[in-house]
């Protein structure tokens, strides 16, 4: 029984996705707007025909709070993250959003994000912020309002899977 | 559980780790990859942080040091498998008229598989406390870290090691890791564990420690956090049976301009009468380890100048107890001069948010009529970049 439930921890642990999901489109501030305080407003203005959710998401070493984000498919996701330290980077892994989040006090980062499909998208710090520096993850969930919707999405999800126009990524 | 038989589980799960991490490298390399060519191969810049001061003590003069000039050098070989290592230089120079020191304090690989499930192994830090794995100057006031965690958590505690990590639902993460142990033969009363650390370099193998750390970060400004550290230390002395465990926990909260961190720590060590007496038929002296210490802090902390730097200043004021002679084993008495308690009184100047001037004054007591703790005035300038 034990060695089971190893083998399907350590499977699960391989097997989750660390991408997934389809064409969720985003946008997101350039690092140079970012660098001042109110960069990015343009940005968040987005389309105006999608319910708007705002998050605002505190970056510090070595975390996201909150690290976890669940909206419903077809919500627009305005994320403001700002620093509590130093300057910090937020990447969505496997799309075309890797922007800087200024340093303490010094204004905030946002990306506008919209969830067109059921999925997980990960983000992570992506400017080398300190030792802990990879503890720096968090992921949004997109989900459908059907609980049948919801158990596939976890199913149907294969590991790796990305969309195109992700950034290089990695530190910078 | 006896000892040889938890020896033996803690190898098999070094062992285990180890293999683990080979197949996360190879299912990670097989994955399919990232858009935008994400996967390549990137080194990234590299980053560090430096510690300069200045210390002026009672009794003694004043003493100007470069303590810590580190550098950290990165290497992400694809999406999910990726290299952090941390070089510190401490006191500026390496010679045998100095107390310098060069470190390989970190040196790793990631493999990334999942937010919930990561493989680490390499040279990696005991996941212990608050300053041990978030050390950088300008996140902590007071020019020195905390007693507590330096002589009752000997930060900056690192080793070579192998274990898991990842963040769970509702703001929990962990990690854990099989690392090299301590080497009880070093323990001291003064500074308890501090010396004993093996650092990575040919470090005994013949016993394993586990450690791990549980965390809450899913509440903004709070971060609250329990470790475990243990092992079997008696390598050095083959008929003498000895083991350490640490027990941590800890908290930070930061409302608007307002923050309070606190710690407390215990370490349980066995066999440490033995060990004493072992160690006072070679040497001549006992090294009076005792078989309990502990340690805790609270400190507060308020933005007085709350401004975009440059014009951001913070007071602060912490409170220590920490005791390396808490409980002595049967035949040996504690020193009261082990005993101590401090007050650290001080600012914190940002220039920058990664720049940190810092300036302190610290009242180190202890209850002993022989052994004065002196106090000190101190100035810092840390930074990270």
């Amino acid at each position: 029984m034990r060695r089971r439930l190893a083998a399907a921890v350590l499977a699960a642990g391989v097997l989750l996705p660390g991408v997934d999901g389809g064409p969720a489109r985003s946008a997101a501030a350039g690092p140079e707007a970012a660098g001042r305080p109110g960069g990015g407003q343009e940005a968040a203005r987005g389309p105006v025909d999608r319910e708007r959710r705002v998050v605002r998401i505190l970056a510090e070493r070595f975390s996201f709070t909150p690290s976890e984000i669940r909206v419903p498919r077809g919500v627009l996701l305005e994320l403001r993250i700002r620093s509590d330290d130093t300057m910090h980077g937020f990447r969505i892994v496997g799309r075309d959003v890797n922007l800087l989040v200024p340093k303490r006090r010094q204004g905030e980062a946002v990306v506008v994000f919209e969830a067109v499909e059921v999925g997980r998208y990960d983000f992570e710090c992506s400017r080398l912020c300190g030792a802990g520096h990879n503890f720096m993850r968090g992921a949004i969930l997109v989900e459908d309002d059907s609980p049948a919707d919801r158990r596939g999405a976890a199913v149907e999800a294969p590991a790796g899977r990305a969309s195109s126009g992700a950034d290089g990524g990695g530190s910078r | 559980m006896h000892r040889a038989k938890k020896q033996f589980l803690f190898r098999k799960t070094a062992s285990v780790l180890l293999l683990a991490s080979w197949a996360a490298t190879a299912s990670a390399q097989e994955s399919p990859a990232p858009a935008g060519g994400a996967a390549a191969s990137r080194t990234g810049p590299i980053s560090g942080y430096m510690d300069f001061h200045v210390n002026d003590a009672q009794h003694a003069d004043p003493v100007l040091d470069f303590h810590r000039f580190v550098l950290l050098f990165t290497h992400s070989f694809s999406e999910r498998v990726r290299f952090v290592s941390e070089l510190e230089l401490e006191h500026a120079v390496v010679s045998p008229e100095t107390e310098g020191e060069l470190e390989l304090e970190q040196a790793y690989v990631d493999f990334l598989i999942s937010r919930p499930f990561n493989l680490r192994a390499g040279m990696v830090l005991a996941p212990v406390g608050v300053i041990n794995e978030r050390h950088e100057p300008p996140v902590f006031h007071g020019v020195e870290r905390p007693f507590v965690e330096t002589l009752i958590i000997p930060t900056t505690w690192f080793g070579a090691g192998a274990g898991v990590h990842g963040e769970l639902r509702g703001g929990f993460r962990y990690r854990a890791y099989a690392m090299e142990t301590l080497d009880a033969s070093r323990f001291g009363a003064d500074e308890g564990l501090r010396e004993g650390r093996q650092k990575g370099a040919e470090a005994n193998g013949r016993h394993v420690a586990g450690t791990g750390r549980v965390e809450y970060v899913g509440t903004p400004g709070l971060v609250l956090g329990a470790s475990v550290w243990s092992g079997d230390t008696g390598f050095a002395f083959p008929r003498v049976d000895t083991g350490v465990t640490l027990a941590e926990a800890d908290g930070r909260l930061r409302v608007g301009e307002f923050a309070v961190r606190g710690l407390y720590a215990h370490v349980f060590l066995d066999g440490m009468e033995d060990l004493n007496r072992a160690v006072t038929r070679i040497t001549g002296v006992s090294p009076n380890v005792a078989e309990q210490m502990r340690g805790f802090y609270l400190e507060g902390s308020y933005f007085i100048v709350p401004r975009p730097a440059p014009r951001e200043v913070a007071v602060f004021l912490r409170y220590e107890n920490f005791d390396t002679q808490y409980r002595m084993p049967a035949g040996f008495a504690p020193l009261p001069a082990f005993d101590r308690d401090a007050w650290i009184l001080g600012a914190t100047w940002f220039p920058d948010p990664d720049v940190a001037v810092k300036v302190d004054y610290t009242v180190l007591r202890n209850p002993s009529t022989v052994i004065d703790g002196p106090n000190s005035f101190n100035v810092g300038l840390g930074w990270w970049f």
